[in-house]
C-alpha cells in the first residue's frame, strides 16, 4: 500500500486550503476535548489520589452539601472503637475566599497528633513539629502558596474568615489535593467558627478488612446513634465535594462528546467534498488498474493524515493552555490518559470522516466516473 | 445585482454539500442556544432575588448559609437595630436555619433540596414570597413548598416529604415569581433545628423601613465586633450566592463559542469548494457586466443562506434540547426555557459564522481576472 503515499501527499497538497481548514477544524475539536478532559481530570483528582480507595470518610447522612455535614467530635472515638478501624480522626472543613481575585481556599481543621496516622502525608519533620506545637500555625499546600504569593514563615490573614495564621510549613508536590489546602489546628478553627465539639467528617484508616465492607459496618453500627452517618471511601467523598462545588463534571463530559460529534461531521464533510470533486480522478485510477481496496485506502489514508495533523496541532494547543500560569496554579496537569484519549479521538474523527466517502469512491464504476463533468 | 433566484438555484445544485454544512451549523447553533438558555436559567433565580430594603445576616466569615453558625441570642441584637421595619408590633426579622437536604423521591431515589426553617409569624420579612395556597408551616412537621418545585416533584398539599430522618406534611404552596424561594421547602425552624440537632441558627433575613435604613443597619452590624455577624444587602447576597453557578454557566457558553469557531472553518471549507469549482461561471458573470462586488455579494449571500438555514434548524433543535430533562449544576429542579433574547443571540452567531465563512471565498471569487477565469478548466 505504500505506493499510495505519493498520491495521497499530492492530493492533500493540491487542495492546500481545504487541508489547512480541515486540520484547523479538527485542531479546535481536539483542543476543546483535551482541555475539557484535563479540567475534569483535575477536578476529580481527589478521587484518584494515593490512598483514596483505602481510607474512609464518615459524614452526616441526608445532607446534599457534603462539607456542610456536622458530626459530634465524639464520633471519632465511636468510629475508632469499631472492629476493622485502624485509626480515626475528626476533621473540620471550612471554605474561605481570599484576596481580590476571590481565591477559594479549603481549610481543614485537624488534630495534628492523630491526622497523619490516617492520612499519609510527606511534610518536612521540623516544619510539622513547629506546626504541631503552635496553635495558630498552619501547613499550606505548595500550589496555594504560589497562587496567593505566600511564603513559609509568613503571618497571613484571611480577613473575611477572621483568621490569622503563621505558615509553619509546606505540603510539597505528591499527587494529593491537599496541595491546594490549608491545614490548621482543629480546636483553633472550632473556637473561631463557633463550632466547638463539631467536626465535618471523620477520616478512617482501615485495617485488613475490605474498605466497602467496613464502610457498611460503620453505618450499621451508628444506625441508632443520634446522628445518622454515611460512610464512603475517601475517593467517593472527594467526588461528592467536587460535585457540590463544581457540580458539573457530567456537564463538561457531555460538552466534550458533542464537540467530537460536531467536528467529526465537519471532517466528514471536508473529505466527502474532496472525494466528490475527484470522481473523475478515481475513474482514471480504476481504469488504469487500481483495485477498490486501494481507492478505499487512499481516501481513508488522506482523512487519517488530516486528522493526525489536526490532532497534533490540537494537542500542542492543549499543552500550551495547560502550561499557562493560570492553569498551572489551578493545578491543571495532563496525564498520558489525556494524550491517549485525544489521539484516539483524532483517529475516530479521521476514520469516521473518511469511511463513507471512501466507500463511495471505491464502489464507483469507472465508466460513470469518467463521464462525470463537475 | 445578481438575482437571489440565481443564488438559491446554485445552492440547490450543490444541495448535498450544502446539507452537511446546514447540519453542522444546526448542531452548533442548537448547542449554543441551549447553553445560553441554561446559563440564563442558572443565574436568573439568584439575580431576581432580594430587594433593596432586605438584609441577610450570617456569621462573619461564613461563605454560605451552610457554613454559618449564629447564636440564637443574637436575635435580640438584630431586632433592636434602628430602622428595622415592623408590622403590628412584630419586627420584620426572620431567624432561619438553612440546610441542603437530600429528599427521598417517589421513585425511590434521592434529590437535593434547599430547606429553610422559619417562623410562621415572621414570613412578612420576605417581600417577594406569597402564599398561594394553604398555610405557612407551623410546629408539628408541616412544610410549605415553592409551587414550581412542587410541580417538578409532583407534590400537592397533603403530600408527605421525607428528609432529615423525618416526615413532613405539605400544608402550603408559595410563589416568588422566579426567585430562589420557588425552589425551596420551608418548615418550622424549631422542628428543623431539632431534627438537625442544632442549637444555633444559620442567620436572619430582615426588612428595613427603606433602602437607606438597610444600608445603615448593614454598617452597624458589620462594625460591631461583639456578635461577629456579617450583614449584606439581599440582592448582593444572592448575586454572590449565584456567582459560582454563573461561572459554570459561562464555561458552557464559552465552549459553545469555541465550537462555533470550528463551524466557521467548516463553513469556509464548503464555500471555498463551491467557489473553486465555479471559476468559469464567475468569469462569465463578470463578462456579462456584473461587477466584482456583485460576485462578492452573491457568494456571501450564498454562505449566509446556507448558514441561515442551519441556524433556523439549530434554534429549533435548541428548543428541543431544552426539553431534555437534565439536572443542572446547583439547580436540580429548574426547567430551562429558551427566551427571545437567546434566539436573537443565536441568529447573530449564525450570521457571524456565515459571513466569516463566506468572506475569504467571496474575496477569492471576486478577485479573479475575467480573462483568466474564463480560461479556467471546468472543475478546477
Amino acid at each position: 500500500m505504500f505506493h499510495l503515499l505519493p498520491l495521497m501527499a499530492s492530493n492533500l497538497w493540491r487542495s492546500k486550503r481545504r487541508s489547512i481548514l480541515t486540520i484547523l477544524g479538527i485542531a479546535v475539536a481536539i483542543l476543546v476535548f483535551g482541555a475539557l478532559h484535563v479540567a475534569t481530570d483535575t477536578m476529580t483528582m481527589g478521587a484518584r489520589q494515593a490512598g483514596a480507595d483505602e481510607t474512609l470518610s464518615v459524614r452526616r447522612d441526608g445532607r446534599s452539601n457534603v462539607l456542610a455535614s456536622r458530626l459530634p467530635e465524639s464520633y471519632e472515638d465511636r468510629v475508632a472503637g469499631i472492629a476493622g478501624v485502624a485509626a480515626a480522626t475528626g476533621i473540620l472543613a471550612e471554605l474561605a475566599i481570599v484576596g481580590e481575585k476571590n481565591v477559594h481556599v479549603f481549610l481543614r481543621g485537624i488534630d495534628p497528633g492523630a491526622y497523619r496516622r490516617v492520612q499519609p502525608l510527606q511534610v518536612d519533620g521540623t516544619q510539622w513539629a513547629s506546626f504541631a506545637e503552635n496553635r495558630g500555625a498552619a501547613i499550606v499546600g505548595h500550589r496555594l502558596l504560589e497562587k496567593l504569593d505566600w511564603n513559609v514563615g509568613d503571618e497571613v490573614e484571611l480577613a473575611e474568615a477572621g483568621l490569622k495564621l503563621r505558615i509553619a510549613g509546606v505540603i510539597p508536590p505528591q499527587g494529593l489535593d491537599l496541595e491546594s489546602h490549608v491545614l490548621l489546628h482543629r480546636g483553633h478553627l472550632q473556637a473561631l467558627r463557633n463550632r466547638e465539639g463539631q467536626v465535618t467528617f471523620v477520616k478512617v484508616a482501615t485495617g485488613e478488612s475490605s474498605p466497602e465492607e467496613l464502610a457498611a459496618r460503620i453505618d450499621d453500627r451508628l444506625a441508632t446513634a443520634p446522628v445518622p452517618t454515611r460512610t464512603t471511601t475517601s475517593a467517593r467523598f472527594s467526588e461528592a465535594v467536587v460535585d457540590e462545588f463544581m457540580g458539573f463534571t457530567a456537564y463538561l463530559r457531555l460538552m466534550a462528546l458533542i464537540t467530537v460529534l460536531v467536528t467529526t461531521l465537519g471532517a466528514a464533510n471536508a473529505v466527502a467534498m474532496s472525494v466528490r470533486e475527484r470522481t473523475r480522478d478515481f475513474g482514471v485510477l480504476k481504469t488504469v488498474g487500481y483495485r477498490p481496496v486501494e481507492i478505499l485506502a487512499l481516501v481513508v489514508g488522506e482523512s487519517l493524515v488530516l486528522a493526525a495533523a489536526g490532532g497534533v496541532l490540537g494537542l500542542a494547543l492543549t499543552g500550551w493552555v495547560v502550561h499557562s500560569r493560570a492553569a498551572q496554579l489551578a493545578g491543571f496537569t495532563w496525564t498520558p490518559a489525556t494524550i491517549g484519549l485525544a489521539a484516539i479521538m483524532a483517529l475516530v474523527i479521521g476514520l469516521g470522516g473518511g469511511l463513507l466517502p471512501a466507500l463511495r469512491a471505491a464502489r464507483l464504476r469507472p465508466v460513470e466516473a469518467l463521464r462525470v463533468i463537475d | 445585482m445578481i438575482p437571489l433566484d440565481y443564488i438559491v438555484r446554485n445552492i440547490r445544485r450543490r444541495s448535498r454539500r450544502a446539507l452537511m454544512t446546514v447540519v453542522g451549523v444546526a448542531l452548533v447553533i442548537g448547542i449554543y442556544t441551549v447553553m445560553s438558555a441554561v446559563a440564563t436559567t442558572m443565574v436568573s433565580g439568584f439575580r431576581q432575588t432580594g430587594t433593596d430594603d432586605e438584609v441577610i445576616v450570617l456569621q462573619a466569615g461564613a461563605l454560605t448559609a451552610d457554613f454559618s453558625s449564629v447564636a440564637r441570642s443574637a436575635q435580640v441584637y438584630v431586632e433592636t437595630r434602628e430602622g428595622v421595619a415592623s408590622r403590628e408590633g412584630v419586627p420584620l426579622v426572620s431567624p432561619e436555619v438553612r440546610l441542603g437536604c437530600t429528599l427521598a423521591t417517589e421513585a425511590g431515589g434521592e434529590t437535593s433540596v434547599d430547606v429553610r426553617g422559619i417562623q410562621a409569624g415572621r414570613v412578612a420579612a420576605y417581600g417577594q414570597v406569597e402564599l398561594t395556597d394553604g398555610a405557612w408551616p407551623r410546629s408539628g412537621f408541616e412544610a410549605c413548598i415553592g409551587r414550581p418545585l412542587a410541580d417538578q416533584l409532583g407534590v400537592r398539599i397533603g403530600s408527605t416529604l421525607r428528609f432529615e430522618r423525618a416526615e413532613w406534611r405539605v400544608v402550603g404552596l408559595m410563589d416568588s415569581g422566579g426567585c430562589v424561594f420557588d425552589q425551596e421547602i420551608w418548615v418550622d425552624m424549631d422542628d428543623l433545628a431539632a431534627t438537625a440537632q442544632r442549637r444555633d441558627i444559620s442567620g436572619f433575613t430582615l426588612r428595613a423601613v427603606d433602602a437607606d435604613h438597610a444600608a445603615s443597619i448593614i454598617r452597624a452590624i458589620n462594625e460591631n465586633p461583639q456578635h461577629a455577624l456579617r450583614a449584606r444587602s439581599a440582592p448582593a447576597f444572592y448575586a454572590r450566592a449565584g456567582a459560582s453557578s454563573a461561572a459554570v454557566a459561562g464555561i458552557g457558553s464559552f465552549l459553545a463559542l469555541i465550537i462555533a469557531v470550528g463551524a466557521v472553518f467548516g463553513g469556509m471549507n464548503t464555500m471555498f469548494a463551491n467557489v473553486a469549482g465555479r471559476r468559469r461561471e464567475f468569469g462569465i458573470l463578470r463578462a456579462m457586466g456584473y461587477r466584482r462586488w456583485n460576485v462578492l455579494f452573491a457568494v456571501l449571500v450564498e454562505s449566509l443562506l446556507i448558514c441561515g438555514l442551519g441556524g433556523l434548524v439549530g434554534i429549533a433543535l435548541g428548543f428541543g434540547f431544552a426539553r431534555i430533562p437534565f439536572e443542572l449544576p446547583y439547580l436540580a429542579h429548574v426547567a430551562v426555557r429558551v427566551q427571545p433574547a437567546h434566539v436573537v443571540q443565536s441568529l447573530v452567531l449564525t450570521i457571524l459564522i456565515g459571513a466569516l465563512g463566506g468572506l475569504l471565498p467571496a474575496l477569492l471569487a471576486a478577485r479573479q481576472h475575467v480573462v483568466d477565469a474564463l480560461q479556467a478548466h471546468p472543475g478546477s
